[in-house]
Order: C-alpha cells, then structure tokens, then sequence
C-alpha cells in the first residue's frame, strides 16, 4: 500500500525539507523558566496535601501527607527530568515562506505555519521572563480552531526581529 | 396619627415608583423609535453600509469581499408579523459582524439573495445595484416526516441516555440541598429497591432511559431540522430548516473549509449520513458556521463532493490506512493501564473482576474497529481521511485551505518509524494517526508547499 502511495502521488522534485540540525535554539536560559513553573505546580501540590492534613486537624494519619509528597515529587520529577531532556529538540526555524517550531522528546512535535497564513502576531512577556529579558512569540491563524503558534524563551531582541519580520511578511501578502 | 402619616408615605412611595417607572418606559420608548429612525443602510460601491445611533452616529462599512456568509432567521413571534432578522457575518480578526433585527421578509430575503450574489460574482464590482434577478434554485434534498422519524431513531441514543443519567445526578445533588432529608430518604429508598429488585429493575431503568432518549432526539430532530430544504444556487448551498425558528443559511463554496459526513450502526441500516459543512469559525454562532444536514443519502454526498471538489479524483487512490500498532496502542492505553490501575477495587470487592474484564474486552473492540476504517486518501489537490469505530467518519478538503501542519512522533512510535500527522484549516483539523514516518515528512512538506504556492483564497 505505501508503495502504491509512492507511485500515485506525484511530488515535485527539490521540495524543500526541514533540516532538524538548521533550527535555532531557544534561548538556555529559558530552562529556568521551565524548572520555575514545575516547581510552582510541585508547592501548589504540596500545599493541598499539607493543607488538606492540617483541615483534618488530626483525623488522619500523619502517613497520609508523607506518602502523597512522596508521590508528587516523583510525578513531579518525572515530567521535569524529561522536560529537560528535551530541551535539546526544542528549536524553532523561520524560512522564506513558513515558520517552523519544533519541542518535546517523549512526544516529539513539529508543527509548521506558512507565512501567508498568518493572521497576526503578538509579543508576549510574563513577569519571569521580563526580568531575564525572554519573549514568546505568538502566531494567530484564521479561525479559533485553538492551532495558533507559541515560541517561547527567544531573547526578547530577537522575538522583536521575529514579529516585525512577520509583520512585514502579512502586509506584504495583502 | 402614626399610622396616617405612614400609609401617606407609602402611597407617596408607590407614586414614586409608578413615576420611575413610566419615565423609564418613555425614555425606553423614546429611544427605541429613534433608534429606529436613525437605523439605517445602504449598498453602495459595492459595500454594505451601515448606519445608526442618534447620539453618537456610528457608521458600519462591510465591503463585500469581506462578507463570510449572510443568514437570516424567523422565529415564531416574526413569523407573525412578517418580519426576518438578517445576520452579516465577516470573518478575520476583526470580528465584525452584524445583525438587523426587523427587516420585512421579501425585503430581507431579496437583500440575503444580493449579497450572496456579490459573494459569488466578487470580481465584478461595477455591477447595478438594483435587485437581482433571482438565480435558479435547485433543490438537492428535502425532509420529510418518514426522513425525520429515521433520524431521530437513528441518533446515539447510548451518548443521550448517559448524558441524561449525568444530568439526573447532577439535578439529584442540586434538590439535595434544597429538600436534603426527602432526598436522601428517595434514594435511599431508591437504593434498597434497586439492590432488592436486582437486575430486572436496572433493566427497566435502562430501557427507559433509551426510551426517553429516543423521544428526546426525536423532538429535537423535529424542532431542529422540520421541512430542511437544501438548495443549490450557482455557486452556493441554502439551507433552510427548523421547526419554531425558521433558519435560512446561505454557503458558498469558496468559503467552505471542509466537508463531513458519517454514517453509524443504525443509519448504515437506513442508508443515511448526517453531513456536516465547516466554515471558517470565529463569527456569530457555531451553529451557523458548521451547519448539519442530517438524513443525506450517499448520492447527495457524491453531488456535494462533486460541486466542492469537482469530479472525484480520489476514487482511484489506494486507501493508506493507519499502522496496526494503532489499534495496539490504543488497547493498552486505555484499555489495559485502566484496568490495571483499577486493580485496587479488587479488594473491596473481587466481582469487579468482570467489570474490568468488560472493559478491555469493550476496548478491544473498540480498537478493532477503528483501525479497519482509520485511512485517508490522497491526490496533489485534495485530501479524504477516514475514522470512527462504530461510527464511521469522513472529512475532506481541498490542500489550499490548509494553515497549519504538525508532525507529531513519540519515541515509541519513532521506534517503530511511523509518525501522526495533524492537518489543520481555519474550521477543525485532521488527524492521520501512526502513518508511515517518510510519507508523513514527505506530506507535511507537500502540504506546505502546496498550501504556500496556491493562488486560491483560503478563507
């Protein structure tokens, strides 16, 4: 059957590919971004558990809080280690005419939007990332199929080069 | 004395609130008939233009070639008195949209048909702007009572009855709180019948439940989709249905993302799909941007096809169907993870054991279905993908209204060299699960190729 595919389908010679060794990094310092928001989910976790055994106020065992901490700093650890991991695959590629955005290693995504599809394009900045001086970059498509493009963690001179160049790009089109 | 003084007070009061009230109603009428006054349009340039507010005018410029679709609407209360609302919709990130609530009804059926026209005939601008003569109409499909009757029996009447049974316990914890101890005492009265009656009863209940689902979809059914006619006018669909609001929607093919039809156990016995047709989404309702024609036979879907996609270049393609590690995949994920987490209710009681037994078997099923339909079909200009498991669904679009395209590979499936592919336009997305990775790769950089060299508008 994929043979079949092979033959039926006819392909234009040269189509342009993506390298994966051509996409650039996202900035490093962006991993503390990441450790950050893990571990604000790990206190988040663990002040339910502490709270719920203190709203008990002794009806329960104090094994309870000691064994669920222990369960959330192994679910916790788990997705951290593999988040960082992954942040070798975690790049982004900007071509003639599509940006590319690719992360993840456990489940690895590619996902590509050609620039004439754009609709809009938006800078944004929590307080964390203000301070170290990131941005994301975020990609809006028609609809509100929910597909739009996120790249965080670019230094935030380079996600202004990005968003006008983007920018440029849409009036160019219309 | 005392008492004098108060009932004066009080009646004082009462003028007063009589007084507040008839101000309001005054005011509320004054500024209706001037809204009215100053609620105005016109067509010009080819432009829709708006007009209206007496305090601050506002003006609402529509070019033509900004218009998504145009719908209009009749309930009950319009019917009587002969008057339709009328809904613009534009797509794009500005969002505008605009509704007119009061147009007589030839007044808002000829302007509906006008600027349908303009939708159509974009090119030409110059155009006169007197009424248009009105373009044939072909009437592909219409309902009648015997259609509604087999659509109602032939919805998912096990989704209604669990959505039901959902609600009923929601509804039970709501009046808990209010009648707390008759609550409990029915349930738990409800419970020691149950638990003595055994199956038999649950049985009945079940039934029942089917039972109320089947006249709940029927009246739905019959409320949503009375007397559907489905049009073909040149180069659009108009679809007018329903029971107590008389909806009129208007489609033209070039502002159609994709097309979805899906047959199940029950409709496969009756040889009907229920299609579906996406617009571009982001405007008024979501009813009005995915509208449903249930109770299509597969001749009508070859005519849609046909219009949409011109003459079926996919019926030579080889069906590419998903890797067989899908239905695996799925079966352990969840089927078996479940179960086995669910091993613990075991101790409290090991006849769950058959339940959990059940469930993979169920599952096992399920996947098995799903693999035998997950493929898709391809040529340079279009794309059809198949799914479903007792259901079985299709979608198909043309490549150029593709925005958006994702190459998802897991490190499992990476393993096994397969990869998901995850197609989007400006309405949903496609999914091709566990395909081959090379043709995947090689798909995502057609798809971006095609959808970045094609001409045609998108949305």
């Amino acid at each position: 059957m994929i043979s079949a595919f092979t033959n039926s389908i006819i392909l234009p010679e040269n189509l342009p590919t993506l390298k994966e060794a051509d996409f650039n990094p996202v900035d490093r310092k962006y991993i503390i971004i990441l450790i950050f928001n893990n571990l604000l989910t790990t206190l988040f976790l663990l002040a339910l558990v502490w709270g719920f055994y203190l709203a008990m106020n002794g009806k329960i065992g104090l094994s309870v809080p000691v064994i669920s901490t222990g369960g959330v700093l192994l679910i916790m650890i788990l997705p951290l280690a593999s988040t960082l991991w992954a942040f070798r695959y975690r790049g982004y590629l900007i071509r003639e005419r599509d940006i590319a955005y690719q992360r993840g290693w456990l489940r690895y995504r590619l996902t590509s939007i050609p620039l004439n599809r754009i609709q809009h394009v938006e800078l944004i900045q929590g307080l964390l990332a203000k301070r170290m001086k990131l941005a994301s970059v975020k990609i809006y498509t028609a609809g509100s199929s929910g597909d739009d493009l996120v790249i965080p963690g670019l230094p935030l001179e380079t996600a202004r080069h990005i968003r006008e160049f983007l920018t440029g790009k849409i009036s160019q089109d219309e | 004395m005392v008492a004098i003084v108060f009932t004066n007070k009080t009646r004082n009061r009462w003028l007063e609130v009589a007084a507040f009230l008839l101000t309001g109603l005054v005011l509320t009428l004054i500024h209706t008939i001037l809204y009215y006054l100053t609620f105005k349009f016109h067509i010009e340039n080819g432009q829709f233009i708006l007009r209206k507010g007496y305090i601050k005018r506002k003006t609402l410029t529509i070019p033509f070639d900004r218009i998504q679709n145009v719908n209009t609407r009749q309930s009950i209360l319009q019917q009587v008195f002969g008057v339709m609302s009328l809904e613009i919709d534009t797509a794009g990130t500005d969002q505008k949209e605009l509704k007119i609530n009061s147009l007589k009804t030839n007044v808002a059926t000829q302007l509906a048909l006008l600027l349908g026209n303009a939708l159509e005939t974009r090119t030409d601008k110059t155009e006169e702007e007197d009424m248009p003569v009105k373009p044939s109409e072909e009437l592909l499909l219409k309902l009648k009572i015997s259609d509604l009757l087999r659509i109602g029996i032939s919805q998912n009447h096990i989704k209604t009855a669990m959505l039901l049974f959902v609600f009923g316990i929601q509804f039970y914890y709501q009046i808990e709180d209010y009648f707390k101890e008759q609550a409990q005492k029915y349930a738990n009265e409800l419970w020691t019948f149950l638990s003595h009656s055994g199956l038999t009863i649950l049985i009945i209940l079940l039934v029942g439940f089917l039972l109320f689902s089947l006249l709940f979809s029927m009246v739905r059914t019959a409320v949503l989709f009375y007397d559907l006619r489905f049009y073909r006018i040149s180069q659009s669909y108009r679809i007018v249905s329903g029971l107590l609001t008389r909806k009129n929607l208007l489609l033209p093919f070039r502002k159609i993302q994709d097309l979805n039809w899906e047959t199940g156990p029950v409709k496969r016995l009756f040889g009907i799909y229920k299609v579906v047709i996406h617009q571009a989404s982001g405007g008024i309702t979501p009813e009005n941007k995915f509208p449903e024609v249930p109770g299509c036979l597969i001749n009508h879907i070859e005519t849609i096809r046909k219009d949409l996609f011109g003459a079926d270049q996919l019926l030579d393609q080889p069906l590419i169907y998903s890797s067989s590690y899908y239905w695996r995949r799925t079966w352990l994920r969840y089927g078996w993870i479940p179960a086995l987490l669910a091993t613990p209710l075991l101790l409290l009681n090991w006849h769950y054991v058959f339940i959990l037994i059940l469930w993979v078997v169920y599952i096992l099923i399920h996947s098995r279905l799903m693999i035998g339909k997950s493929y898709f079909q391809i040529t340079n200009q279009q794309i059809l993908v198949s799914s479903g498991a007792f259901s079985h669904r299709f979608k198909q679009m043309d490549l150029s209204k593709v925005q958006h395209v994702e190459f998802r590979q897991g490190v499992f499936i990476k393993k096994r060299g397969l990869a998901t592919l995850v197609i989007g336009n400006a309405a949903s997305t496609m999914r091709l699960p566990f395909i081959d990775a090379g043709i995947a790769r090689r798909l995502h950089d057609y798809l971006l190729y095609y959808a970045e060299t094609s001409t045609s508008e998108w949305i």
